[in-house]
């Protein structure tokens, strides 16, 4: 009686499970092929006072699999972005004091496709 | 009488396999390989879960069905244990980048609500089956 609501249900869960993991398995891939798949840069610095400057940071992102509520730690400041797709620069400007910069990059947080977090944490 | 014996112990013991491969071997390989992150899972454990898969899956095609569906259930609870609280919904590693200790850490719930959703629907689908074939 049951047993065709079984297979079905197997099936499905086979496609979904598919579904789900394919933005994953996609993220992996590239980020395998491409270790430097997130790229900051820091330029246009200016002097605000002998302690704070304003820098100018762009991010890149390799994959095609979009990157959401991305937050990356700089020293003590967060910078955020909402969502980070392949082949755009992102630009910000953020004010880092020169511990920041000697901190460097600490942490990166975002979610694979809105579904799968992913927190980095970088020791110097 | 022996050989409806020894077809229910087979069929138990072939019920506790399926779960172990599933739920202790397959998944977790999956999971290890899609993100490339070992999976501790020490040996006595392992046989101390395949012997209560065995048990169980033995007990259940064993005793009177209505008995059964318990311990059918309780195989689902297993189940459930490993994939919470030994298998976990966060991975993490770390690796050396150059002079760089990179720890990572991956939140995999989604996948993991999934396959406790499924395992849920189908234990309940079981017992329905085994209900009706009692009142048949």
């Amino acid at each position: 009686m049951f047993t065709g609501f079984k297979y079905i249900l197997v099936v499905t869960v086979f496609f979904i499970s598919i579904l789900l993991l394919l933005p994953l398995l996609v993220f992996v891939w590239d980020v395998f092929q491409n270790p430097e798949c997130i790229v900051l840069r820091f330029g246009n610095a200016s002097y605000i006072d002998s302690e704070v400057f304003k820098v100018n940071i762009t991010l890149s992102y390799c994959s095609s699999i979009p990157l959401k509520n991305v937050k990356i730690q700089i020293g003590s400041k967060l910078l955020e972005f909402d969502y980070i797709n392949k082949g755009v620069v992102y630009t910000r400007e953020i004010m880092l004091t020169m511990e920041d910069l000697e901190e460097g990059v600490r942490g990166l947080e975002a979610s694979i496709g809105g579904f799968y977090k992913v927190v980095l944490k970088f020791k110097y | 009488m022996w050989r409806k014996v020894i077809k229910n112990v087979l069929l138990g013991v072939f019920k506790g396999l399926i779960y172990y491969g599933v739920f202790w071997v397959l998944i977790p390989w999956l999971i290890s390989s899609v993100l490339k992150v070992p999976f501790e899972q020490p040996l006595h454990l392992a046989i101390l879960i395949l012997g209560v898969f065995i048990s169980l899956g033995v007990v259940s095609s064993s005793v009177k069905p209505f008995i059964g569906i318990i311990f059918s259930v309780l195989s689902s609870l297993l189940t459930l244990y490993i994939m919470v609280g030994v298998l976990g919904v966060v991975i993490s590693t770390s690796v050396r980048y150059g002079s760089v200790i990179v720890e990572a850490s991956l939140d995999y719930t989604p996948l993991m609500i999934l396959i406790i959703g499924v395992t849920l629907i189908y234990t309940i689908v079981e017992c329905f089956e085994r209900l009706v074939e009692l009142e048949e």
